[in-house]
């Protein structure tokens, strides 16, 4: 058996040298499989990580649980191939369009709607963007202004259910996904509030940034809101159906998916090519993230071995700062991090660290995911990594990169300022998955 | 690859799958029934509950249809080198240094996976006589065991013949 007091310096060599793979470009799955395995190896023997490895990969992959997320990816797939992401912006553009600042308000609508299809960051902001940055900009909108609410209004992807970052986090925590789901609902429609909040006083402090739109009469307002109908109708069934406890997230990522099977039918977009490649593109991400879970798993289990978590968690509690700043702190090395470590990368060193913190300090680990995937979103519009104002970049490609991450400023604030919201006030998260448990 | 979870918002290219060889419309044909039959199964015991049936082991259905998503989406995602990676560092490099720590990428990938079948192989050994099975329905876990490993194994080859394909323009 390894001496107990240098575990935890394995744990840290361990943790640099995955930041080495990382950075090397080695897959993110294999970087953490890699580092746990030597380190498991070390630890306690080589015989006990081959056993490990190989329990871990089979137990990953017959794990129900995990089956929620390649059938949430379906059921996106297919509401995509059905036409269903242009829905929420057109709409909200036809109420919002003609007030000042209208159109970025309704691509922050357009974001959360799409995000609740999507449950990606990325995604949404792809697809949104390319739809609403060309009319805003055909709306003398400022371009810098019109991307940064685009690439934060993006971010809501990953937060408002079914968000895919939750659900891994609900995997490597053992932290039930309905739980999580619903506490992120509060955090996600604050969070569009507080960019809709920040747009209205950007917009009356300088109006010419977000110019009004020709108005556009109740009938083509009518006749969005009845296009969209649909579409809003799955999610109402499918997230509805999950928190009043119809069924479990894998039976609804289910339901989902005969649902957006249907929508395709109504639509006239369900034949075998769309079908197809919805069954292809879910399969290409699913299969990322399957051996993602197995390293990340294995990785946790490796810190787990090494007690830097019981070492980082006895030092906070020598320096007796209280939750609030020793999370404030958790936050800035997050943020710290997320500047070089991608979203996912970032979650999944944080988690099996940090969490055991955060309970050790009396914090709901439901909370904690909530706090972790925010904090991960902050990751993705602020410099120098920022993907999100990449992808806009892409879209937009006259836009320099340096005015979109001016544009996206005011959101950084009000990012902030609803991080320490969330901190300093646990209920907004806590309440719906407390009023679920009764 | 950008890293995130989620669904692409760019519906990929549809008819990819009919240009690719056997070994990738085998993993597509085995996740694809997966997703199809997990999909079909929970929604029918979601329908029985309901209206009052019961659907006897529908858990145990699902996760035998979840084994098959991860064993053919894991062969599709790597046959398509779809795996997701840093790419902060290295996007800074040249084509050659890129090549170069591509291939180094490969052999931590190579390495892990050995050791992963060889886990599983080990686990599969001691598994084999004991019957193996789930609680319920009595479904014999082993060819689970089998197909996963297979898949991994693939995974596996796939890796090498691309790296073997990249030393040759190093």
């Amino acid at each position: 058996m390894f001496d107990p007091g240098a575990a935890e310096w394995v744990g840290y060599v361990g943790i640099v040298i995955l930041l080495g793979l990382l950075a090397l470009g080695v897959p993110i799955g294999v970087s953490l499989a890699c580092v746990a395995l030597g380190g498991l190896a070390i630890l306690i023997s080589p015989e006990a990580a081959l056993i490990k490895s190989g329990v871990v990969s089979f137990e990953i992959a017959t794990k129900y649980e995990l089956g929620v997320l390649p059938l949430f990816l379906l059921m996106a797939h297919l509401c995509f191939s059905a036409g269903a992401s242009r829905d929420f912006f057109t709409t909200a553009a036809s109420f919002l369009g003609h007030r000042r600042g209208g159109l970025a308000l309704a691509s922050i609508a357009g974001c959360a709607g799409f995000g609740a299809i999507s449950g990606s960051s990325l995604a949404t902001v792809a697809t949104v963007g390319s739809v609403a940055l060309p009319e805003m900009r055909r709306a003398n909108y400022e371009p810098g202004f019109a991307a940064g609410a685009l690439a934060a209004g993006g971010t809501l992807g990953s937060l408002v259910p079914p968000s895919g970052a939750l659900i891994v986090f609900g995997i490597i925590a053992e932290q039930s996904i309905g739980q999580l789901f619903a506490a992120s609902v509060i955090p996600g429609l604050s969070q569009a509030l507080f960019y809709m909040i920040t747009i209205a006083i950007v917009c009356a402090v300088r109006p010419a940034l977000g110019p009004t739109s020709a108005r556009v009469p109740w009938r083509g307002r009518l006749t969005a809101l009845k296009h969209m109908a649909d579409v809003t109708l799955l999610i109402v069934l499918v997230i509805g159906g999950l928190i009043l406890g119809w069924f479990t997230p894998t039976e609804a990522a289910s339901v989902g998916c005969l649902a957006a099977l249907l929508l395709c039918w109504f639509r006239g977009a369900l034949n075998r090519k769309a079908v197809s490649g919805a069954l292809l593109a879910t399969l290409k991400t699913a299969g990322m993230i399957y051996v993602v879970i197995i390293g990340a798993i294995l990785f946790a289990t490796f810190i787990g071995v090494t007690g830097v978590a019981e070492q980082m968690a006895a030092f906070v509690r020598a320096v007796d700062a209280g939750p609030v700043a020793t999370i404030v702190v958790m936050a800035l090395v997050l943020l710290v991090l997320g500047s070089f470590l991608d979203g996912l990368a970032l979650m999944l060193l944080a988690t099996p660290i940090f969490l055991p913190i955060a309970q050790d300090l009396g914090l709901s680990p439901i909370w904690f995911g909530i706090f972790l995937v925010r904090t991960m979103e902050i990751g993705f519009v602020h410099p120098p990594l920022g993907l999100n104002i990449y992808i806009i970049q892409g879209i937009g490609k006259d836009i320099p990169v340096g005015q979109i991450f001016r544009g996206v400023i005011p959101f950084l604030t009000a990012d902030f300022l609803h991080l320490m919201l969330l901190i300093v006030f646990p209920i907004i998260t806590l309440w719906l998955p407390q009023v679920m448990a009764r | 690859m950008r890293v995130e979870i989620g669904a692409d918002s760019a519906v990929e290219a549809t008819n990819e799958h009919e240009s690719r060889g056997w070994p990738w419309r085998v993993a597509f044909a085995i996740g694809a029934g997966g997703l199809t039959g997990a999909a079909l199964s929970d929604s029918i015991a979601v329908l029985g509950r309901h209206v009052g049936f019961g659907f006897l082991g529908s858990i145990e259905i699902s996760q035998a249809f979840v084994c098959l998503i991860a064993s053919g989406s894991i062969l599709v995602a790597t046959l398509s080198a779809g795996h997701a990676a840093v790419h902060m560092v290295t996007d800074r490099l040249g084509e050659r240094q890129k090549r170069r720590l591509a291939l180094v990428s490969d052999l931590f990938f190579m390495a892990t996976f050995a050791v992963v079948i060889a886990g599983g192989f080990w686990v599969l050994f001691d598994m084999w006589g004991g019957a193996e099975q789930s609680e319920l329905l009595g479904i014999p876990i082993i060819p689970f065991r089998l197909l996963w490993l297979s898949a991994l194994t693939g995974v596996l080859v796939s890796v090498l013949v691309s790296f073997i394909k990249a030393l040759r323009h190093v």
